[in-house]
Formats: structure tokens, C-alpha cells, sequence
């Protein structure tokens, strides 16, 4: 008798202990469930918004900033940052949308655009244009349209961007070669110069990085008038060889020649503000056109942009890219407030003085012309050179297909194995061809 | 529970309803004692036994996270040792670096643990000096600061360079990375130095003392007597860094990213890039499967061969 009242009562102890638990549980997805349906109810109501990005710390200060501005403005709103580096950012992203739990606003990359829409996580714009919430009649056709799939807008341009090529007059003065024209040179003229200035800098100074990235590859089959991806993107491009060859081949000569540095130096490399050029170890360096305020800051002396090397004869291969887009969440119980604050984001001054163009030239132009005269002098040099690549760009290709993170790393894999002499550029480009066309095929 | 009106009449018990009987009492003192540990239960079936259906069911479908999975039987399999050639690389990879680490990492810990198993000043200190990379070994600091230390104008080459030497950048050298890494992994040899340093102290003074009468010297103590009886702390010690080792990420995946030239891509790296670079979930399960039974299996070689060199005191010397 004891023993069973012992018994019942350590039973009875469990079951409290496990009730609790339990209550723990239950009273946490009660208390989401009142927000959701709180949150759901008329105008007045606190509204809860989230809002996600990648970026550095810069980024992060200033978006902070805007969403403080825009709450003081609008009190029944409350906006939710979510902020991670690029890296983890798609990941997360990801595992929210397998949860069927996105934030409201999502910053978007070209590269996942056509993903996202496709599989309906992120709405069209388009009836919130119509019903005036979001004003896009001060941007340019050319920066609104690549945020467009099937002719739908699913996302709105945060910034123009672009390929480009960063050099230290600096060290080019030093080295007595003239400075090159801002719209490029050829690429046989672009490899006369580099060996130029290697010659004339001191020894162990490298002309430019070694550039021969998928950027730089994607750039010049634009220019023979072809792509990476065919548009059913289920395959590749081009038929030709001879292309990949021929860019491979061109950065070995340059490789041996000591103009760009080996592959174990330029993997060395932690990040752009540990760049050559930073330690005055490169006179140039390949990015794309909004970081210059970070590498020029970095480098601690003022630097200048020229554009890619050009083709003879060829295609433009410049395009202006999105350095990133907002997108809606499909599921968001908040459209409009979202797209509102989009919108403010998008075209209201003052927040975009604050952002001050770090996600890349801002699109509407009367943004632009407003800002344009108390820029810094790197951030004029920004605006200055999306503006004339805008004048020779050619149209922007389609979004990369979904399977294009495993080509990318295919194509950084095989670099690699050309770039440490385990392969010829022939042997590189067939093997290229055959994987990435296995890998576009899906499972 | 047994019916108390026939136990009355019979009084011969029957064994069938006694048997019945105490699996009752059992089962019912069993209960309490899941009650007890139902908070752990929970979240053992929760976080643990649940994902693992879960990925079981996953690695037969083909899953991108955005869109439904789906189901693909044993294709992701068939594909994998199929047509996978980064597979066997990450396999090759993960196999080298557990066999050369590994062993090299108790050698290192058990000579440290030896060294320190004596009575001088201050050797608490010097056990808290060593044991500390352990600590620290596998945060992101230590490995950005490898990447440092290895690098073009790190250290390690101002080091060799007093000497003459001209160094080149260890981690991104296709042919050292490995190495630089298995030396980061070495290095924090402090939890096993602590086991055996435990094992050590165990063994009972009166056996050296015998072994001193009959004239053993120092060498043949440590051979005959102390490696003989650290066999089980060495046996516990080798399966858990040989796990430890086929799970091996941070490491490459913050020092070298698994490159250059896939020289560093372990198993776990290749299995995070496909699940959360590439976003093939079913796949990456599936991969995520090879893996447990590949260290199953070899743990049970380890098992196996444990009764021809493993020494249990307590039981009879086996």
C-alpha cells in the first residue's frame, strides 16, 4: 500500500511534469495564433511586418535606420529585421519558405528571382502599381524590366549595377603607362597594357587580379552574341568550344607571364577588402560597380572604373544588373503595408539619402539627380560610371535557371584546375560542357 | 494483472500468468520511470528519431525546400555511386584524414598526458594550457586564424624564412592543405589528453611497485604494464575521434572551403554544399544515410577487433 501510494504519486508527479510541458507548448502557438489573428483585424491595429536582406554592416546600419524612420511615420506598423551575410541568407530563406514562413518583404537576387516566382513564394507587383500603392513612374523601363518574368513585375530594382574594373592612377602614373579609356579596350590592347604596367611596377607587383572568373566569362559570350544558359535553361548557351578555350587560355598566358598572380595567391585572398589593389600589390582590380566605396575606403586612396574589355565587331557586353531587388511575399498577410513600404524605400528621399546608394545607383531618377550633388567623390564615380556602361549596355539576359548554383561551382571547380596547371583550357571547356549539361538536366 | 480468485484456488502458481504478472510490474515500474525521463523522451523522439525518419524519407524523393518533395525511390542512391565522381573524392578525402589525424592526434595525446601524469610545480596550469586548443579549436576565430597563420605572408613562412626557406601559402596550395589542416585537428589533442591523463591515474601504484622489485626498467613499466592496461581508455578514445573524424566540417569548411582542387572536401562539407548550396535536400539525405553506415560499420570493425587487443581487468583479462 505504501509503495503503490509512492508509486501513484511520482506517476501523478510525471503527469504534472509533463502537462506543463505540454501547456508550454500549447499556450506558445495560442499566443501566435491571437497575433495572427490580431494582427489580421482592421485599420488602428498594430501590424507586424518582417523584413529580411543580406549585406554588410554598413548595409544593416542603414536599412535600420530607414525602418525607425518609417515606423515613426506610420505607428500601428512594427517592422521585423531579419539581416544575415549572403552566405547564409539562402539558406534561411529556404528553410522559411519550406515552412511557409517568409518574411513579408524579401530581398531578392537576380540570380533567384525567376526560382522564387516560379514556384509562386513571391507575388506580382503589377495590381499595386495599378491601385497606386507603389509608384514606379520615375524609373527607367531598362532598370524595371529585369525585375519582370512573363512580363510580370515581381520585384523592385534597389540599386543599378554593373561589371567593372577598378585601377589606381596612382600606380599607372608610376609606371608611366596612361590611363585607359573609361569605356574599354579591346582585349588584345587590354593584355598589351596589363604587361605594360607589370613590366614598369616594382617587382612582385601584380598588373590586375586573376579576373578569369564566370563573370568575366559570361561577359565575353555576350559579346560574341551567345549566353551561358539556353532560355529553356535546361541546357548550355553556346555550342562552341572555342569560347571557354579561348578565355582560359587568354588568363594562362597572362598567368605565366606574371601579370595576374598563381591560383595560390589569389585564393589567399580573404575578401574584397583584403584585395591586391588594397595593399598596393595589383595597380587593378575586377568587381562589380557598388563596391567601389568599399574597396576605395579599404584601399585608403581615391581609385577609378573602367569598363570590361571589349570585343572588336562584337556584341555590348556590359549589362546593367540589379544589384539586388524587394520582393512580396506571396503569403504575406500585410500586402499593401508591405508594398507601402516598399514603396518609401523605393522613392522617398530622405530614406534614400540615409541609404545613400550602397545597394547600387538608385533607380527612380529624380533620387538620383537629388542626391548626385553631395555624394562622395567614390560614390560619384559609382553613379558617373553606371550611367555611361547604361548608354552601351545591351539588354539584360534572363535569370539564371534554378540549377545554376551547381554550374557556378562547376565553373570555379574547373577555373581552379586550369588556373594550377591540372588542365588545358581544351580539356577545361569539353569537361564544362559535359558536366554543366548533365547538371542542367535535373534529376 | 493475474487473477487473484484463481491464485486463491491454485495454489501451484501457474508460471504462463506469473510470467504475465511480472512483465506487468515490470512494464508498470518501467513507466514510472519513462514518466520520470518523459521531458528527454520527447524531445530524443521530437528533434532526433523524428528528422531522422524524415531525412530516411527524403533521401528516396527529390527535394529543393520550395516545392513539394518528390518521390524518386532509390535514385538518389543509384545516382551517388553511380555517376558521383565527388563522392568518391570527398570518401578518399575523409578516409586520409581520418587515418592520418587520428592516430597522430593520440599519439600526441597520450605522449602529453604521460608528461603531465607526474607530480611537478605547477602542472595544473600546464594541463589548462594544453587542453585549452581543444576548447577554442573548433570556433571560427581559430580557423580564420589558421588561414592567417598558413598563409602568403603569414607565421609559419616568417618563420621558415629566418631559415632560408621560401614558404608558399599552405592553405591554398593544393598539395599542403590537407596537411595544414590535419595539423589543425592534431593540435587539439585536449580532450583525449584528459581521458587518458583519467586512465592514467587508475592504474593502481602496486603494480609499478611489483614490477620494481622484479627489476623492470622505465620502458618496460610503460610497455608491459601502463599501454596494457590504458587499452580500454585507448580503445574509447580511438572510436570517438574516429567518429568525430568522418564528421569533420568546420575545419575545411572555413579554412579551405573544401578546395583547392577538392584536396579538402570532406564528406560533410560535400554533404552541406549539395544540401544548402545546391538545395537537393533528397540527395544530401541520402548521402547523410551512406555516412551513418559507413561509421557504423567501421565502429563495428573497431568492436570487432577489440577483443584481440583490448585488455578488461575486470573481466578476467579479456
Amino acid at each position: 500500500m505504501r509503495f503503490g501510494q509512492s508509486k501513484w504519486f511520482s506517476l501523478g508527479a510525471a503527469v504534472v511534469l509533463l502537462g506543463s510541458l505540454l501547456a508550454g507548448c500549447g499556450s506558445g502557438s495560442d499566443s501566435k495564433a491571437n497575433e495572427g489573428s490580431g494582427s489580421g483585424g482592421s485599420d488602428g491595429q498594430q501590424i507586424n511586418l518582417r523584413i529580411s536582406w543580406w549585406g554588410s554592416q554598413d548595409r544593416n546600419d542603414r536599412t535600420l535606420k530607414v525602418i525607425k524612420m518609417y515606423e515613426s511615420q506610420h505607428p500601428n506598423i512594427k517592422i521585423t529585421p531579419e539581416f544575415l551575410s549572403w552566405d547564409g541568407y539562402w539558406q534561411k530563406l529556404a528553410t522559411e519558405a519550406a515552412g511557409k514562413n517568409l518574411p513579408d518583404i524579401i530581398q531578392m537576387d537576380y540570380a533567384y528571382i525567376d526560382q522564387y516566382a516560379s514556384k509562386q513564394l513571391i507575388a506580382p507587383l503589377d495590381p499595386f502599381i495599378e491601385a497606386k500603392v507603389l509608384d514606379v513612374s520615375d524609373i527607367d523601363a531598362n532598370y524595371l524590366d529585369s525585375g519582370k518574368i512573363d512580363g510580370k513585375l515581381y520585384g523592385i530594382n534597389l540599386g543599378a549595377n554593373s561589371i567593372a574594373i577598378a585601377y589606381d592612377p596612382e600606380m599607372f602614373k608610376e609606371a608611366g603607362v596612361p590611363e585607359p579609356p573609361a569605356d574599354g579596350m579591346s582585349w588584345d590592347d587590354f593584355a598589351a597594357m596589363l604587361k605594360k604596367l607589370k613590366d614598369n611596377l616594382p617587382k612582385g607587383t601584380y598588373a590586375i587580379n586573376n579576373m578569369d572568373d564566370m563573370s568575366g566569362f559570361k561577359h565575353y559570350l555576350r559579346e560574341n552574341g551567345t549566353w551561358v544558359y539556353n532560355d529553356a535553361g535546361d541546357g548550355l548557351g553556346y555550342t562552341d568550344d572555342k569560347y571557354l578555350t579561348w578565355y582560359f587560355d587568354y588568363f594562362n598566358k597572362l598567368r605565366e607571364a606574371g601579370v595576374v598572380p598563381n591560383e595560390e595567391t589569389e585564393l589567399g585572398v580573404k575578401g574584397l577588402e583584403d584585395s591586391l589593389i588594397v595593399h598596393k600589390k595589383a595597380a587593378m582590380q575586377s568587381f562589380n560597380s557598388n563596391q567601389l566605396v568599399a574597396l576605395a575606403s579599404a584601399a585608403g586612396r581615391p581609385l577609378k572604373l573602367m569598363m570590361y574589355p571589349t570585343l572588336p565587331g562584337g556584341k555590348p557586353g556590359h549589362f546593367i544588373k540589379p544589384s539586388q531587388f524587394f520582393s512580396l511575399y506571396s503569403g504575406s498577410k500585410h500586402q499593401k503595408e508591405a508594398v507601402d513600404f516598399i514603396n518609401y524605400f523605393t522613392n522617398d528621399l530622405e530614406a534614400n539619402k540615409v541609404l545613400a546608394a550602397e545597394r547600387g545607383v538608385p533607380v527612380p531618377t529624380k533620387i538620383r539627380e537629388a542626391l548626385y550633388p553631395n555624394l562622395s567623390p567614390a560614390e560619384k564615380t559609382t553613379f558617373d560610371y553606371v550611367e555611361s556602361v547604361g548608354k552601351v549596355a545591351g539588354p539584360i539576359n534572363p535569370p539564371d535557371p534554378e540549377l545554376s548554383p551547381k554550374v557556378g561551382d562547376l565553373f570555379t571547380q574547373i577555373q581552379q584546375a586550369v588556373n594550377y596547371g591540372k588542365t588545358t583550357p581544351e580539356q577545361a571547356a569539353k569537361q564544362f560542357r559535359d558536366q554543366a549539361s548533365q547538371d542542367l538536366k535535373g534529376q | 494483472m493475474s487473477n487473484p480468485a484463481k491464485t486463491a484456488v491454485v495454489r501451484q502458481p501457474d508460471p504462463a500468468v506469473t510470467a504475465a504478472g511480472k512483465r506487468m510490474t515490470s512494464l508498470k515500474s518501467n513507466l514510472i520511470g519513462y514518466a520520470f525521463i518523459s521531458p528527454w523522451l520527447i524531445g530524443f523522439l521530437v528533434f532526433i528519431i523524428g528528422p531522422m525518419i524524415a531525412s530516411a524519407y527524403l533521401s528516396l524523393t527529390h527535394y529543393d525546400m520550395l516545392t513539394a518533395a518528390k518521390w524518386a525511390g532509390f535514385g538518389n542512391y543509384a545516382k551517388l555511386f553511380g555517376e558521383d565522381d565527388r563522392f568518391y573524392t570527398a570518401l578518399k578525402v575523409t578516409f586520409i584524414f581520418a587515418v592520418i589525424s587520428v592516430p597522430l592526434k593520440l599519439a600526441f595525446a597520450l605522449i602529453i598526458a604521460t608528461m603531465f601524469n607526474g607530480k611537478h610545480r605547477g602542472i595544473g596550469i600546464y594541463r589548462t594550457v594544453y587542453y585549452i586548443p581543444s576548447i577554442v579549436g573548433g570556433s571560427v576565430a581559430i580557423a580564420v586564424m589558421w588561414k592567417q597563420l598558413f598563409g602568403d605572408e603569414g607565421a609559419v613562412n616568417g618563420i621558415l624564412q629566418l631559415f632560408g626557406v621560401q614558404g608558399t601559402n599552405w592553405v591554398t596550395n593544393p598539395d599542403t592543405a590537407l596537411s595544414t589542416l590535419i595539423l589543425l585537428v592534431i593540435w587539439q589533442f585536449g580532450s583525449p589528453m584528459l581521458i587518458f591523463l583519467a586512465g592514467l591515474k587508475q592504474i593502481p601504484g602496486e603494480i609499478y611497485e611489483a614490477a620494481i622489485v622484479d627489476g623492470a626498467n622505465r620502458f618496460q613499466k610503460y610497455a608491459r604494464i601502463t599501454l596494457p592496461l590504458l587499452t580500454p581508455v585507448i580503445f574509447f578514445n580511438l572510436v570517438m575521434q574516429m567518429i568525430d573524424a568522418f564528421m569533420a566540417f568546420t575545419q575545411s569548411f572555413l579554412v579551405t572551403a573544401g578546395g583547392p582542387l577538392d584536396r579538402t572536401l570532406f564528406y560533410a562539407v560535400y554533404l552541406y554544399q549539395t544540401a544548402f548550396g545546391h538545395f537537393e535536400m533528397g540527395y544530401a539525405s541520402a548521402m547523410a544515410w551512406v555516412l551513418l553506415f559507413i561509421v557504423a560499420a567501421v565502429t563495428l570493425l573497431f568492436f570487432r577487433s577489440a577483443s584481440t587487443w583490448v585488455h578488461y581487468e575486470s573481466e578476467g583479462g579479456r
